[in-house]
């Protein structure tokens, strides 16, 4: 084999694994954003890759990628003939209606099919990157260890589970290294046999294939760490009585939908049982019920009337008192029940319900609950379809609802208002002290619901405590667990928003679950017991109900209306909400404690550490990676360093000297080379005439006069030290 | 700085007749303030007698010009005794080599006999006749002119001959600008015999006694020693240079430091000076011939790869 044919080879290798990687990009990315359409956005992976490698030249390459992303615009966007004029039509439409959008820095304006088009874009932008990687540095180290990063960031932090793809990116990943560095010896100027190059990509692959079958086939061992990031949560200082909650109450319950909410707490045992999939364009919460009534330990419905139902046959339109939204077209969510519930999961916006079945629908509408009915008896429902339009808020209004707004609300809220006697008062200043800051009652709202992301509280499922004797479920969370699962987040934000004054509520349903598979394009979300869930609506006179999600780990993004002028848009400031630091009897007992033996306190510092593994060597992997980047970007901030450094040192020879030596090193990284053999006068003009001053030779003349002529009297240090200032200056600017 | 001054006006006056050929002039300076002599080797014709006896008009010495022929004889370079018949007695009749500015002029034209003789007084700075030695009077610098070996009917200079000289170097011709103001000069009268000298001859000799002064750090002298080394090493070359060059190397430098004012030697001096100290002392392999390679492109090599010091050595 030529060496010619093999570098053509390597090269088909090596594109076709990059491609693999950038697919583990564009996966999670359609997956998270719902997008669909992966295999096109693949095609023109493989378009661009095609290109990169026969190195067709760009002026035949440029057309042919954009009549593709036209063509995947109008194939996505409208059902117009490609080559028709009303296909060119739309597209120069949308070029001239978004870069007007564009060239105002109104992005929210920007249509879908544009931004796909800047995806795409972007999409190009990396492949060139990736080629020059491949073509020019021989080197795919960085792209590699950040998707890795990616991957695994996704799969801790969202819901994407990158279980299949970090196996996929890493055999990649490995293989394109090792092919890399293959073309790179091709490509030197030593001559290679054929069968050394062969031998070796041989031997790399059958390494990776080898290692990982067997990593495939071998038992492996359950993860030694919990997920990190409850279990980072939870080790911090503030979930200190997490002990006193376990086993305490009723023992561990079983997660999963349930009617009886009067005593909350405990821990719960995860159950992956599927309740219903449903087949949805959008993540969609699914609501089942509210309950107004707060008792200190649990949630109960206020009774003080007989349930009011109002009936709808299938297909009416519902009357929910959270209005649809009007804007855009209805979606529509089909489910399939697994558990036989007589109930239907209402997404936000809910218009109607369309079932095959024989049954009618009861709304109370004391909770929202949507009952199903065959005659005058509750049965379970199979499959139904649900028309939804998500309602829309507008940022404006909500912005406007102040506190005096709230003074007009009809008795009928009394019950969202409602709070046990027994409440601590502790639990109402809190309330006030977290919204000290703010204005309007969103605003009280949205400093109450990030209020727990900011202040230590964590999620787990095992160590939610249960209150006993007197002791206030929400008083007990907030002030001492601190730890605990959506019930405790979610009763505790209702309990804060009434204790200033606003109406809430709290709903029980599902959380949208997990994309299994995907019917027509459409994500098909699996919901099983894991998934059930309980959130916050709040009322706002003029704009009426909308939920809120306290609970760490999850998201519930409504959708706004960012009709608000610029300069307010300070709503993603975490600084309004005030940091509540309950005292710490931890830090007194501490005190006490110091005077311990030197034995003691190693061992209870090996006990330290190996209690504390994780979060060391998380904290350790964190260091690692700062440094690497601290690294990398040493020339940013080194002058800061150095500078003030060389200033405590004195005014001497020895110092000049190692200034001067420091300098070279500076340069040499900066990209300005001495050969070995140029003499430093030569290599200070060379410098000068890169900066444009005479400060190097004039650095230079001192240095030689000092080294080769052993003056070192007669040197101005002070102007020296200006000069080799102002050099390092400039190479760190 | 006096002696820069000094030097300085010595290659102006050289300028004033010898036209862009600042650099050559510079270093006929540096050979005659390190007590070296200067090979020239060019065609005839682009003026090296007029550099010889610029320099020598420059600093008042007495300037003799030997024009070599195959038929010369020693005596005709060194002097010959004639026996006086009034005085009874053998009387010294110094030949041209007695002379302060020597210029010999196409010296590898006549027999090695003569040319081993001028050569010999050359390096001891002095003349031995008949039993008699002679010191030559200071200062002492010869000029040699040499016409490029390939050319009919000379005697190529042996090696161990070439070693006497300090510095070879090519005059080469002038840029047409230059050749137009040479005439520009020459049209009505000599420059050259307006000259007046500038510098007395016991200042040359102060400034000879000075280039001695100047100080070589350890760092250049193991320079020098490198650059010598890496001569001998290399593999285009035959022989490389001897100790002799490495001194050599160091005075010229010494000088060249003192031309430009300064009372060290840098490795830009070495760098610069190298290829004419050691130019004509290394003799190439036939492989280098093949490949096309000039001993110039063989020294630039080694001045490329050896690395100039740039720190001081840990004590020793």
């Amino acid at each position: 084999m030529s060496n010619k044919v093999q570098q053509t080879i390597i090269s088909i290798l090596i594109y076709s694994f990059v491609f693999i990687l950038m697919m583990e990009w564009l996966k999670p990315v359609i997956e998270l954003t719902s997008t669909g359409f992966l295999s096109l956005f693949g095609w023109y992976l493989v378009i661009s890759f095609l290109f990169y490698l026969i190195k067709l030249k760009w002026v035949y390459a440029f057309p042919v990628k954009l009549v593709f992303i036209c063509w995947v615009i109008i194939h996505i966007y409208t059902d117009l003939s490609f080559l028709s004029i009303e296909a060119l039509k739309f597209i120069w439409g949308m070029f001239v209606g978004n870069i007007a959008s564009l060239i105002s820095q109104d992005w929210v304006q920007a249509t879908d099919p544009f931004r796909t088009f800047l995806f795409f874009i972007l999409l190009w932008m990396t492949t060139y990157l990736l080629n020059y990687w491949i073509r020019v540095r021989k080197n795919l180290m960085l792209f590699f260890l950040f998707t890795v990063l990616f991957i695994t960031i996704l799969d801790t932090f969202s819901p994407y589970s990158g279980e299949k793809s970090i196996v996929t990116v890493l055999i990649s990943g490995f293989l394109i290294l090792g092919l890399l560095y293959a073309q790179k010896m091709l490509s030197g100027h030593e001559k290679i046999h054929g069968a050394f190059i062969v031998a070796s990509i041989g031997s790399l692959l059958s390494i990776i294939v080898i290692s990982s079958a067997l990593a495939y086939v071998l038992p492996k061992a359950g993860p030694s760490w919990p997920d990190p990031v409850p279990f980072l949560l939870s080790t911090s200082p503030n979930a200190d009585n997490r002990e006193d909650g376990k086993g305490v109450g009723g023992g561990i319950q079983k997660v999963g939908y349930g009617e009886n909410d009067e005593r909350l707490g405990g821990a719960f045992a995860s159950d992956d049982t599927p309740v219903f999939y449903a087949t949805s364009p959008t993540k969609q919460y699914w609501k089942i019920e509210t309950k107004d009534m707060y008792t200190s330990k649990g949630w109960v419905n206020s009774a003080t009337e007989p349930p009011s139902l109002s009936n709808y046959g299938l297909g009416e339109p519902i009357q929910s008192d959270i209005a649809p939204g009007t804007e855009g077209e209805s979606l529509i969510a089909r489910i399939y029940m697994s558990q036989p519930y007589p109930f239907i999961m209402q997404p936000y916006g809910i218009e109607r319900v369309d079932s095959m079945e024989p049954i009618s629908l009861k709304m109370n509408e004391r909770n929202q609950k949507l009952y199903t009915f065959n005659g005058d008896n509750e049965v379970p429902v199979g499959t139904y379809e649900v028309t939804y339009n998500e309602p829309i808020y507008s940022l404006k209004a909500l912005r406007d609802t102040a506190p005096a707004n709230l003074e007009g609300l009809s008795s009928e809220f009394d019950r969202y208002l409602q709070l046990p006697e027994t409440l601590p008062s502790r639990v109402k200043d809190l309330a006030t002290s977290i919204t000290a800051d703010t204005d309007n009652l969103y605003d009280k709202a949205k400093a109450i619901e990030r209020y727990f992301r900011l202040n230590g509280f964590s999620y787990n499922q095992d160590l939610a405590a249960v209150p006993e004797g007197d002791t206030d479920y929400v008083d007990q969370f907030l002030f001492d667990t601190k730890v605990g699962y959506c019930d405790n987040f979610s009763t505790s934000m209702v309990v804060l928003l009434r204790s200033e004054g606003i109406p809430a509520r709290w709903v029980k349903g599902f959380a949208p679950g997990d994309v299994v598979e995907r019917d027509n394009g459409v994500p098909v979300y699996e919901v099983t017991n894991n998934n059930a869930h309980s959130w916050v609506e709040a009322y706002f006179p003029g704009t009426g109900w909308m939920t809120f999600e306290p609970t760490i780990g999850f998201t519930n993004a409504v959708n706004l209306n960012y009709d608000i002028d610029n300069e307010k848009d300070e709503l993603e400031t975490p600084e309004n909400t005030p940091k509540e630091t309950p005292e710490k009897p931890q830090a007194e007992k501490d005190k006490k404690e110091v005077s311990k033996g030197f034995t003691e306190i190693m061992s209870s510092f090996a006990k330290w550490i190996s209690n504390n593994k994780a979060p060391i060597l998380w904290t350790l992997l964190g260091l690692v990676l700062l440094s690497m980047l601290a690294y990398r970007y040493r020339r940013k901030w080194l002058s800061k360093v150095l500078i003030p450094v060389s200033r405590m040192r004195k005014n001497d020879w020895d110092t000049f000297e190692k200034m001067y030596h420091q300098l070279l090193k500076q340069l040499d990284a900066y990209g300005m080379k001495r050969e070995q053999g140029q003499t430093l006068s030569a290599y200070a003009k060379y410098v000068d005439s890169g900066f444009g001053e005479t400060h190097m030779r004039k650095l230079t003349d001192a240095y030689e006069k000092g080294l080769y002529g052993n003056n070192r009297e007669g040197i101005n240090y002070e102007s020296m030290r200006e000069s080799w200032e102002y050099l390092i200056n400039q190479l760190s600017g | 700085m006096r002696e820069r001054a000094q030097i300085e006006t010595i290659i102006r006056n050289i300028e004033k007749v010898m036209i862009g050929k600042k650099d050559i002039a510079e270093l006929a300076v540096v050979a005659l303030l390190a007590q070296g002599h200067v090979l020239l080797e060019d065609v005839p014709g682009v003026g090296k007698t007029m550099m010889v006896r610029a320099l020598a008009k420059s600093i008042g010495a007495d300037f003799k010009r030997i024009q070599f022929t195959p038929d010369l004889l020693p005596s005709d370079v060194l002097g010959v005794s004639i026996y006086n018949p009034k005085e009874m007695e053998f009387e010294f009749r110094p030949g041209p080599i007695m002379g302060n500015i020597v210029l010999a002029d196409e010296i590898n034209r006549t027999s090695p006999k003569t040319q081993s003789a001028l050569l010999e007084g050359m390096e001891e700075a002095s003349v031995t006749i008949d039993g008699v030695t002679m010191p030559i009077p200071r200062p002492f610098f010869v000029m040699a002119t040499q016409n490029p070996i390939e050319h009919e009917g000379t005697y190529p200079l042996p090696e161990a001959q070439l070693d006497r000289f300090l510095l070879k170097l090519k005059m080469g011709y002038p840029h047409p600008s230059e050749e137009i103001e040479v005439l520009n000069r020459l049209e009505h009268a000599s420059p050259i015999d307006t000259l007046v000298p500038v510098i007395s001859l016991e200042e040359l000799i102060e400034l000879q006694k000075k280039v001695k002064q100047v100080t070589v750090d350890e760092t250049i002298k193991s320079y020098i020693v490198e650059l010598s080394n890496r001569t001998r090493q290399d593999t285009y070359i035959y022989l490389g240079v001897s100790p002799r060059a490495s001194i050599a190397l160091m005075r010229a430098s010494q000088g060249l430091a003192l031309l430009h004012g300064r009372d060290y030697v840098n490795p830009d001096d070495i760098q610069y000076l190298m290829p004419y100290v050691f130019g004509h002392r290394v003799i190439l392999r036939p492989e280098a011939r093949y490949d096309g390679i000039s001993s110039e492109e063989v020294l630039a090599r080694i001045v490329k790869r050896t690395p100039v010091p740039i720190k001081r050595k840990i004590s020793q």
